[in-house]
């Protein structure tokens, strides 16, 4: 029959037509409605204040990504470099250039591994990076100077040994620094009594002196004194000695400054060490939590933590829609993954302002320069119902200068707020 | 550093022996392996790994005790490890041997390849899980005056040397610890009297792997299952097998490693925590730096002045 009418069925159309049609249907039904993100991707620009003018749309930019693919910290690699891509894609539906994104492994704090993506990056071209870990505990800087290659940090910040670095800028405070006193402030008015603190932190030569140097600073005027400071292994699971350790000094409260999943291994192991006195940490993970188990419940954590179920502002709550839509419904973005993809926008923002002034967007020391001129850029924290929140930095230490920061205790399978504050402790308000 | 009061020696030394038992079982097994078949079994880090990996699996898809888990991932890991032998390192040391080459550095890169592939291979195929947690083991601490410990280290202990023990036994009084002890001491003479060496290198890797899962399943559950996690018990496992001797019983290579484990602890009394494992780095180094020359021609020396005494 096919070959006497050509395949063609009843009122005309072919079978190939209506199998066509049949899947452009299905296709339609299946996508979301389109108005619906086209609207909100408009309110998006529009918050972020995107000039259509200066967006970039034509232009094609490499972007590394410089983080841990391999390694102990796979996981969070895994999932940062889900939000990058995600933002990529939003930025090129609103008018923004195509950011190409270049993944290097650091390998976990390899240090060899970070400045082999450096290189490799560098040897590219590729003017601008998204990095972790204080650029992989420092050793991605010198190349990221060398190479010229303008450098967000949104799971380390500066750090210390990351400051007034050139290209290099922290988006993430510096931890556990601009934590300790609203923490100490903290501590004061929940434990007026407790004197003694135990500490245990990676080991990190002598940042970590520095750390403890500067904490014994803040401890001036107060009475507050270490009654042990103990040194892990960064990446260590195994923190039975040094809680012994903690033990032995008759703390009163523990700061475990350990990071990523080392919280969980840490907090596991406390649960049974017969130490009942509070932990704080300045971190909070799922994958912590996972480790952990029911060992995770009540421990305090103060940093500038992304409240997934509770976004602050509009831009917030969308992230975290897109997010359960693109990347995980099951799993809440963290603040690895919001970082990532905040910074993702503050590469576009600075491209913007390079094109607004009529410089090269692929030039590190024009979106320098740009950021110099104006260290404000919207962000995922603070802000309110209406308006998006700011991220600012110190031009001097390129360090994050305003940043609101927490803290809160996981207790009953979620996160409560306890206090706010500001870097520094200014603003510092107790919730409960 | 600790403050040094009796109540924190106690504490530390009953650490010690928590630890110590734990290289006590893998230096038992290490040592097994590496005495009879001359294997220099790197890959022992797999097979710990391995284990800790398929308790977690069995666990959290079958919900099975604790203690199941627990054999389930030993025996994985005992497979593994006759794998191991009999389709890598027996066809290796046969055509080494058949060249006329000593198989000993062929077989060390060998297990090195298989510990770097192995390690990978976990870390690839676990990438996505979202935890690897051993269930099924209620761990709580448990206070005896200034003492803590916990119900996992006591289980720990308790198993450990009931395997030493029991390796101990089958090595002594059994046909096929008989057997063992002959291939140990010669393995071309065994053959003489109708023991197949190349089965009982497979028996040895399979007891040996066996220990190093207990040990791996143990270690995972007071922490959690990492594609890491075999490579630092295995230079405790080496240190305790060398510096015991590597013909030495189960018995005495486990007390070595209990003595290394409260050496290695109690050195945190007088040393920061972070340089206790150069304690046990210094056992080694001063093992190999004096035993078999300094210490050997220090006891002729002294039957020399004896004799001469005399």
């Amino acid at each position: 029959m096919n070959s006497r009418n050509g395949g063609r069925v009843g009122n005309g159309f072919t079978r190939k037509e209506i199998l066509a049609g049949m899947g452009s249907a299905v296709a339609v039904a299946a996508m979301p409605p389109l108005s619906a993100r086209a609207s909100a991707l408009s309110d998006l620009a529009k918050l972020l204040g995107v000039d259509p003018k200066y967006a970039g749309k034509g232009l094609s930019i490499d972007v590394g990504c410089s983080y841990p693919v391999t390694g102990p910290a796979a996981i969070f690699g895994s999932h940062v470099t889900d939000t990058p891509r995600m933002a990529f894609s939003q930025i090129a539906e609103m008018g923004g250039p195509k950011f190409n994104i270049i993944l290097k492994d650091n390998k976990s704090g390899d240090p060899q591994a970070g400045v082999q993506s450096v290189r490799e990056l560098g040897f590219n071209k590729v003017p601008m990076m998204l990095t972790s870990e204080v650029g992989d505990l420092g050793a991605e800087l010198t190349g990221i100077k060398q190479y010229k290659i303008f450098s967000l940090d949104g799971s380390g910040g500066t750090s210390v040994f990351g400051q007034s670095r050139k290209y290099f800028w922290g988006t993430i405070a510096i931890t556990p620094n601009d934590a300790i006193p609203g923490v100490i402030k903290f501590m004061k008015a929940k434990w007026p009594d407790a004197k003694r603190i135990g500490y245990c932190g990676w080991d990190l030569g002598g940042l970590t002196d520095m750390v403890l140097d500067q904490t014994e600073q803040y401890f001036k005027g107060t009475n507050y004194v270490y009654a042990a400071a103990e040194r892990s292994k960064m990446g260590a699971t195994d923190y039975t000695a040094n809680i012994q350790k903690i033990k032995q000094g008759n703390p009163d409260i523990v700061w475990a400054i350990v990071y990523a999943e080392d919280v969980g291994y840490f907090m596991k192991q406390y649960a049974t060490s017969g130490i009942n006195k509070p932990v704080i940490t300045f971190t909070h993970t799922l994958a912590a939590q996972q480790i952990a188990g029911s060992a995770y419940e009540g421990l305090y954590f103060s940093f500038d933590y992304f409240d997934a179920t509770r976004p602050e502002n509009p831009w917030a709550k969308f992230f975290v829609e897109e997010y359960a839509k693109n990347v995980n419904a099951n799993v809440p973005p963290d603040y690895y993954t919001a970082n990532s993809y905040e910074d993702s926008f503050t590469l576009w923002q600075m491209v913007m302002r390079v094109l607004k002034s009529g410089g090269n967007p692929k030039s590190a020391d024009a979106l320098q320069a740009a950021l110099e001129k104006n260290p404000v850029a919207p962000s995922l924290y603070g802000g309110d119902a209406n308006t998006v929140g700011t991220i600012a930095w110190d031009t001097d230490t390129h360090s994050v200068k305003h940043r609101p920061m927490m803290v809160a205790q996981y207790s009953g399978g979620k996160v409560n707020q306890l206090a706010h504050f500001d870097i520094g402790a200014t603003n510092f308000k107790m919730l409960s | 550093m600790g403050s040094f009061t009796f109540d924190n020696f106690l504490q530390d030394a009953v650490n010690g022996l928590v630890n110590g038992s734990a290289y006590a079982l893998i230096g038992v097994g290490f040592g097994l392996i590496l005495s009879v078949s001359g294997r220099f079994h790197i890959a022992y880090a797999v097979t710990y790994t391995l284990a800790a990996y398929v308790a977690v699996w069995i666990g959290n898809q079958l919900g099975t005790p604790f203690w199941i888990s627990l054999l389930g991932g030993a025996i994985a890991a005992a497979i593994l490890g006759a794998l191991m032998e009999r389709l890598v390192y027996l066809p290796l040391s046969l055509r080494a041997l058949g060249a006329g080459s000593d198989p000993l550095l062929i077989m060390f890169v060998a297990s090195l390849g298989l510990t770097v592939i192995g390690r990978n291979a976990i870390a690839l195929a676990t990438l996505s899980s979202s935890s690897n947690n051993i269930t099924g083991f209620n761990n709580q601490g448990i206070n005896v005056g200034p003492i803590t410990i916990t119900t996992l280290n006591i289980a720990l202990v308790l198993t450990a040397w009931g395997l030493i023990l029991a390796l101990a036994a089958i090595l002594n009084y059994t046909a096929l610890g008989r057997m063992v002890r002959a291939v140990r001491a010669n393995w071309e003479m065994s053959l003489c009297v109708g023991i197949d060496p190349t089965l009982i290198f497979v028996a040895v890797f399979v007891i040996g792997s066996f220990l190093s899962g207990v040990a791996g399943v143990f270690q995972a559950t007071l922490t959690s299952a990492t594609p890491d996690m075999g490579l630092p018990p295995l230079f405790y496992a080496l240190v305790v097998a060398f510096v015991a001797g590597l013909n030495s019983s189960p018995i005495r290579v486990g007390l070595l490693g209990v003595a290394l484990g409260l050496v290695e602890s109690i050195s945190t009394l007088f040393l920061p925590t972070q340089y206790s494992p150069l304690v046990v780095f210094a056992i080694l180094f001063f093992y190999v730096a004096l035993r078999p020359v300094k210490i050997a021609d220090i006891r002729r020396s002294l039957t020399r002045r004896r004799a001469q005494a005399a």
